[in-house]
């Protein structure tokens, strides 16, 4: 498959000044991060905390410039200056708070917002608002106030304004962190939707372990480093090492965890309730 | 000891077009010592609720009991307006001080050029000398598991969680009775939300306080809180255990709220024929249960 973007031995460093200037310190929030993306691909970024997650994904759409390495997305250096409109309209960026994220006072001006920026023609802005608020599931709701919606209708208006702006990947970080139950499950609907229909890269950045469960591909940082990297069977089953990261696994693979501790012969990458049911079943009917 | 929410009504912008009703006829105890945990999906009513509860706004209908004490109702017996408003102030900075309220993403909230003259902001406003103060700065960091040297950093070099912390402490601080907590994991990472929710019961625990968290994730108020309290539509839809309110699974996906996921682990083992006939809440539960089944 194509690749999106791609980070070589990315390093993004700042100095701390204490006490009036005397002791200078460098800090590494980013040290040596090597990733590539597929065109395509749904990729969920964990790590606690100072990791370096949010600083990574701030430099795919140019918002951050390495200290050392690079970022490239499809083939575009994010240094290049005479670049980074562009970049940004490929890459586009969704955050924690989707109060910050408003800026109009009707839900379709919101939404048109990025693109009008772009300079693209009144015509296809409309297109492109009209399309952006059905892939999210908001088209009723386009002369509606904002401030009026719901945290998850909130986010879900967020993504739409990137989506007008026709991006190839949107990078998301902890854009469910603030919502309740049913506002992330709306989030991560619209996420898969848009991933499996548009075709759409999504890098998510979560704390949820179960938002993880169907990514293409799991990257855990520590420490401004990938420590580990893989599909959710072949990490979520590494519970110990997780843990050693100040991580959690969802909840039905700890579980599997704990029972073959005990000596319980089921799978140790059993990542939901279903696959569970079906491996105890099992066991069962051998009883 | 307890507050009591008696036929609390909120209506917001009343007599405008834009009027909505956040809470309908809200009746509510909670005693001293409690560990409470409200859930409710967004514009539930349960932000207006808490808000209820130290008077920061005022109910459009009904009453709110602090200690015995209606915490709105005008004093009796004085007839001056200026002496009225003025025992009225008393009376509020009297609730305020006993019930303590941390917003969601306290950090922001947080100022002072040290972590310790953050902390001491609320004891200084009620006057406190500086020796009680200072008791006071280095008790409420030792409830939080702030150790000393964090003192004199800026609290502006601190991790999230440790922010929070510092948030969290200049409410303990107020030596509060009551301490309502609005999402206080909100953006932290698992191993920052299970030292924030631990040390927290411990408050409820070991100091008595009576802890009102207010919550989003399911998994945490199963496996904290001694009574759970799910909002909806600015009622109260249910009101007891953990395994009392999650057996209704249906009820509250109803009111976009959900149930743990080893709760819904046991509810599909029931229905495949295994032994699980109670409402299961813990992974530690499920464990055992699973243990004894196919191991006898």
């Amino acid at each position: 498959m194509e690749e999106m973007l791609r980070s070589e031995d990315l390093e993004f460093a700042y100095t701390v000044e204490e006490e009036e200037g005397a002791t200078v310190q460098t800090v590494y929030a980013l040290r040596g991060v090597s990733v590539s993306v597929r065109r395509g691909e749904f990729i969920v970024v964990l790590g606690h905390n100072g990791s370096g997650k949010s600083t990574f994904a701030r430099h795919v759409n140019a918002l951050l410039q390495p200290s050392g390495g690079s970022m490239w997305i499809e083939g575009m250096n994010t240094a290049q200056e005479d670049k980074i409109w562009l970049i940004r309209q490929k890459a586009g960026m969704i955050f924690q708070n989707p109060d910050n994220q408003m800026v109009a006072s009707i839900v379709e001006e919101d939404v048109a917002f990025g693109p009008e920026n772009l300079g693209m023609q009144p015509e296809r802005i409309r297109l492109n608002v009209q399309q952006a608020l059905e892939a999210v599931g908001m088209s009723k709701y386009r002369k509606s106030v904002p401030t009026r919606l719901s945290g998850g209708q909130k986010q879900r208006i967020a993504i739409a304004g990137v989506l007008a702006m026709q991006p190839e990947c949107i990078v998301l970080d902890e854009p469910t962190a603030m919502l309740d139950p049913k506002g992330r499950r709306e989030v991560m609907d619209t996420l898969w939707k848009l991933n499996r229909e548009q075709h759409m890269t999504v890098i998510h950045i979560t704390h949820y372990m179960e938002e993880a469960v169907n990514a293409d591909r799991i990257i855990v940082m520590d420490h401004g480093q990938v420590v580990l990297e893989g599909t959710p069977r072949e990490v979520f089953p590494q519970v110990e090492v997780l843990r050693s990261y100040g991580l959690d696994v969802p909840p039905m693979t700890e579980l599997a965890y704990r029972l073959r501790q005990s000596g319980v012969d089921v799978p140790a990458d059993i990542l939901t309730t279903q696959e569970m049911v079906s491996a105890l079943c099992r066991l069962k009917s051998k009883t | 000891m307890s507050i009591e929410i008696k036929d609390v009504t909120y209506i917001y912008d009343q007599g405008t077009p834009s009027e909505s009703t956040a809470l309908s006829h809200v009746n509510l105890t909670i005693q001293k010592g409690e560990f409470v945990g409200i859930i409710g999906h967004t514009g539930s009513g349960k932000s207006t609720l808490i808000q209820h509860l130290n008077g920061l706004i005022r109910p459009t209908g009904g009453q709110v009991i602090c200690d015995g004490e209606d915490i709105f109702a005008a004093p009796t017996g004085v007839k001056k307006k200026k002496e009225l408003r003025a025992l009225q102030a008393a009376k509020m900075k009297r609730v305020r001080q006993k019930v303590g309220l941390v917003f969601q993403y306290p950090e922001h909230q947080l100022f002072e050029m040290t972590v310790a003259g953050d902390i001491a902001f609320g004891p200084k406003n009620l006057g406190l000398g500086e020796e009680e103060i200072e008791r006071r700065v280095d008790q409420a960091m030792a409830m939080v598991g702030l150790s000393d040297e964090y003192k004199e950093k800026s609290p502006f070099e601190l991790s999230g969680g440790q922010k929070r912390r510092v948030a969290i402490a200049g409410v303990l601080a107020m030596q509060p009775e009551y301490l309502i907590l609005d999402e206080p994991t909100a953006g932290l990472d698992p191993r920052g939300r299970d030292e924030i929710l631990t040390q927290v019961q411990q408050l409820q625990k070991q100091q008595g306080i009576t802890v009102i968290l207010v919550s989003h994730s399911m998994e945490d108020v199963a496996k904290y809180v001694d009574r759970i309290i799910a909002m909806g539509e600015g009622r109260v839809q249910l009101d007891g255990t953990p395994r009392e309110v999650f057996a209704h699974a249906e009820r509250l996906k109803a009111i976009g709220l959900d149930i743990p996921q080893v709760t819904q682990l046991g509810n599909l083992l029931a229905e495949q024929g295994f032994s699980v006939p109670e409402t299961i809440l813990s992974l530690d539960e499920m464990q055992e249960k699973l243990l004894h089944i196919l191991k006898g």
